[in-house]
């Protein structure tokens, strides 16, 4: 196991470039989640309240 | 054709309905890609194992410069065509795009150190790399440098359009300068050059980074639609 970690002699240059894609890209999909989430969220709320305005003037 | 799919809810329609399939295909793809590629491709005769960062080294290079074309494209389409579709989706890939460029810079560095023995050489294919990810910055910071979003969309898609200059010289650097970087081995006159027990995984990880950018710029586009309608409504005369 301690011999597939090293590759060779390697194993800095390789885990450090995989984890930095892992955090990269990790990190550009739980941004890329949560924004669409959180702006469906706001639409959903905004909708609701314009949708319930007419009622509450009446 | 265009017009069909250039109305925003119904892309964004057919855009949801890939996306589960895209994910599938992005984690299946992905996993045996890197699988094989760490524990069965064999080490390389000059390289040793170093040559495993091409796993993640060259896919992020192809979908950082297939990303800058389709940047270009929705460029193209927005000047000519004020199609906000065309802005939205440019803004969308725009930091993927940088990610994964960047991603090639690091993964490159990582690789090149004890290859080259250099972090970093101004070699043509580097050199122009870094020019396409300030590109994508400078589209970023351009895109959402104004105070109303809309106004950085026209200068944007012209600096994007502008930096399409570069796509060819990224891809041929290595064929029109004695670069240190080595020339091309999959898109190459005379098929690849390299052996099917590395090809594999090397395509395995390629259509699972395709998939992954794919997703990501989806869901860019899903928010930033969102946000548009959001804009909207508060604009609407009553809206808060």
């Amino acid at each position: 196991m301690a011999e597939f970690f090293d590759m060779g002699g390697f194993g800095n240059y390789i885990w450090g470039s995989y984890g930095f894609a892992v955090i990269c890209l990790g990190w550009l999909n739980y941004a890329s989640w949560r924004k669409a989430k959180t702006k469906a969220e706001q639409l959903a709320i905004l909708q609701s309240g314009t949708h319930a305005s007419p009622k509450t003037s009446e | 054709m265009f017009d069909y799919f250039a109305n925003p809810s119904r892309f964004m329609r057919i855009a949801n309905r890939l996306l589960l399939p895209l994910v599938i295909l992005s984690v299946i793809t992905g996993i045996i890609g890197l699988y094989l590629g760490l524990f069965f491709a064999p080490a390389d005769y000059q390289q040793g194992d170093a040559v495993r960062i091409i796993y993640i080294h060259v896919p992020s290079a192809w979908l950082a410069l297939f990303g800058y074309v389709g940047l270009g494209l929705c460029g193209l389409f927005y000047v000519v065509w004020r199609h906000p579709l065309a802005d939205i989706a440019a803004r969308a890939i725009a930091p993927v795009g940088a990610v994964f460029a960047l991603l090639t810079l690091v993964t490159g560095a990582l690789w090149g150190k004890p290859m080259w023995g250099a972090w970093w050489v101004w070699d043509a294919r580097l050199t122009s790399m870094l020019i396409l990810f300030f590109f994508y910055l400078g589209f970023i910071a351009l895109a959402n440098g104004f105070d109303r979003a809309e106004r950085g969309s026209r200068p944007a898609a012209l600096l994007a359009l502008v930096g399409m200059i570069n796509v060819p010289i990224v891809k041929f650097s290595v064929d029109w300068w004695n670069t240190l970087h080595q020339p091309a081995s999959l898109l190459r006159s005379g098929g690849p050059a390299i052996d099917s027990s590395m090809l594999t995984p090397l395509i395995l990880t390629l259509i699972a980074a395709h998939a992954y950018f794919a997703i990501l710029v989806i869901l860019r586009m899903r928010a930033l639609l969102t946000e548009r309608r959001l804009a909207a409504l508060m604009l609407r005369p009553g809206g808060d």
